[in-house]
């Protein structure tokens, strides 16, 4: 009797449907990193040595993410709402919109328009920034409770398409000393499990970020032991930087193939160099 | 990990609270996983009312939502300027607020100093409160005096600015955490026309290497970095920590070789290492002068640097 008299609202299952799979795509982010275009549902690990730019490079992504897909007939970005949970709090808010401008006045160069006016910048940034929901965590349990819930802010904002966090691992020592698991590794499944199950029915992509030096100790170094790694990663990307020769290299992993990519940090973000090699994995074995 | 008690909802009694918990239900979380129809026998709440119990639980004990357009009226307006120029224009301007900076050295190259430095500038300048907080009895009042004198303050103005620093000698990790959770809470219904500008740990590793074991060391430092990132950003104050630096040469078996170049690394671990937002080195050049680089930044340019100078009055 309970069930009925709560508030429902009743939809039919091809609303349910348009409702549930209606979400902008995410086609278009990077195409550096991702050639064949980021689909929705997939998952991006983006690891790295410290000032290696991960924080960086997840801003240059959600900077592409909520920038208008259009204005004044000039395509800038994707125009797609994103969730970005905070846990580093290593992001800056400044820096997302110093390369927002950067972004907006590369597109109207390329278009050869005139750049927009200061005020105009504003407008865009401004409703742009609106496309971002941060949300900002402090210790182990507003996180999962944070990942548990996501459902309501997606069901109440059907633009977001992106689910990102900075870092996943924040933290894995709070969570151990609670009694959680030892094994880095399968601290991060776990948690992505946990976050798989609050995203599964909407069309939502996630990336996250993660120290390079945060990984198990005893790893399966064989290629086999590293495919069972991607079970639920569709695209592993690693950025290093070398401290003595300063080199960057950045490396993408997916479940076929792995490319290999040097890039640069400049103000304007990560620059990509030339790409070096592809090498499709399946034709080796 | 939160656990249910009563106050947390009229209708949450200490008896369903106790009927939950022999369900094995103890922490919110476990709260939320749970499937309404269970949750509904055990504790005979309506449909409804569990929903509703669970937005409420939502709402109050997960991350908190920003607002990314105030977020940046924030960061650019509560930068604050050391009031050492060199270092200033090194950092863009001054600390960042919601930061935590972490200065790097080995011993004597003047990462306390600098502390000392910058507190009596910030206090002096914005008419702030500073949190000095002295975990190896390093601080000195004397020091500050003289900075201040030598910046040609009158006796009431020293005397005034050295009030509104506040110093706490803290001798382990548990009295550390007790300020930092008090400093959280009384910021809170802290008078807004003498704010806290800046909070000072002098040092971490002092007294987190005196922990047993490493896992012990890590999980302290994560809560540490918990309570620093909860006071900076929700105070949108910026937050120094000392650290000290270890030097390492690879070897391998007992064949020590000059060919393996030594390791300079910041003590307290891998965990710690991505942790501050920006971490400054100091180093030790010839006379008083001393290098402060940028180690680690998302912000700044790596290994850009400026060069100080150790005076009596001051770092400048």
């Amino acid at each position: 009797m309970s069930m009925q008299s709560s508030t429902r609202q009743i939809e039919s299952g091809l609303q349910l449907l348009t409702r549930l799979s209606n979400r902008p795509s995410l086609k278009g982010l990077c195409n550096v990193l991702f050639p064949d275009g980021l689909l929705s549902k997939e998952t991006v690990e983006i690891t790295g040595n410290v000032s290696s730019g991960k924080t960086f490079l997840m801003t240059q992504l959600l900077a592409q993410c909520i920038l208008p897909l259009e204005y004044s007939k000039v395509n800038i970005g994707l125009g797609i709402g994103v969730i970005f949970i905070n846990t580093d709090h290593h992001f800056m808010v400044t820096k997302l919109v110093d390369l927002m401008c950067n972004y907006i006045k590369s597109a109207f160069q390329s278009n050869n328009q005139k750049l927009p006016s200061n005020e105009e910048m504003d407008v865009i940034i401004n409703s742009s920034l609106k496309c971002l929901n941060i949300i900002n965590c402090y210790n182990n349990s507003q996180f999962l409770l944070t990942l548990k819930t996501l459902e309501t802010t997606l069901l109440e904002n059907y633009n977001i398409a992106l689910v990102a966090i900075d870092s996943i691992s924040a933290f894995y020592w709070e969570n151990r000393d609670e009694g959680g698991v030892w094994a880095m590794d399968l601290y991060i499944t776990n948690l992505l499990e946990l976050l798989h199950k609050s995203v599964t029915q909407f069309n939502i992509a996630v990336i996250y970020t993660r120290p390079s030096n945060f990984v198990s100790k005893v790893q399966d170094p064989s290629e086999k032991g590293l495919k069972l790694t991607m079970k639920n990663i569709n695209y592993k990307i690693n950025v290093h930087r070398d401290e003595k020769s300063e080199n960057h290299l950045c490396t993408i992993r997916t479940a076929t193939n792995k490319t290999d990519i040097n890039y640069l940090i400049t103000e304007c973000g990560l620059t990509w160099l030339k790409e070096s090699k592809v090498i499709n994995e399946d034709k080796e074995n | 990990m939160a656990r249910l008690d009563s106050s947390m909802h009229p209708k949450l009694t200490d008896e369903i609270v106790l009927r939950l918990q022999a369900k094995k239900i103890f922490t919110v979380f476990n709260f939320m996983s749970e499937h309404p129809d269970k949750l509904i026998k055990i504790t005979d709440f309506s449909y409804k009312e569990v929903l509703e119990f669970k937005k409420t639980i939502a709402k109050s004990f997960s991350g908190q939502v920003q607002d990314a357009f105030e977020l940046m009226k924030i960061e650019y307006t509560n930068i604050v300027p050391s009031g050492i120029t060199s270092l200033d224009d090194l950092l863009k301007g001054g600390l960042h607020p919601g930061h935590l900076y972490e200065i790097c050295g080995v011993s004597s190259s003047g990462k306390t100093q600098l502390c000392h430095t910058v507190a009596a500038n910030i206090t002096s300048s914005t008419k702030s409160y500073v949190h000095y907080i002295d975990t190896k009895r390093d601080f000195s009042a004397l020091r500050i005096q003289r900075i201040l004198e030598a910046k040609k303050y009158s006796d009431a103005e020293i005397g005034e600015a050295m009030d509104r620093i506040k110093v706490t000698r803290v001798k382990n990790v548990c009295e550390l955490f007790n300020i930092l959770y008090h400093l959280n809470s009384s910021l809170k219904t802290s008078n807004d026309s003498y704010p806290t500008k800046l909070v000072i740990i002098d040092s971490v590793a002092a007294i987190f290497l005196q922990l047993p074991t490493v896992q012990e060391m890590a999980s302290a430092l994560n809560n540490l970095s918990n309570i620093s990132r909860c006071l900076a950003n929700s105070f949108h104050i910026p937050l120094i920590t000392v650290n000290l630096i270890s030097r390492w040469r690879e070897v391998d078996g007992f064949a020590a070789s000059n060919e393996n170049p030594i390791v300079i690394k910041p003590s307290l671990g891998k965990y710690w290492l991505h942790v501050p937002n920006t971490r400054l080195m100091i180093q030790k050049e010839e006379k008083e002068f001393r290098k402060i680089s940028v180690w680690k930044s998302f912000q700044l340019k790596l290994n850009s640097f400026c060069i100080v100078n150790i005076t009596t009055a001051g770092v400048i």
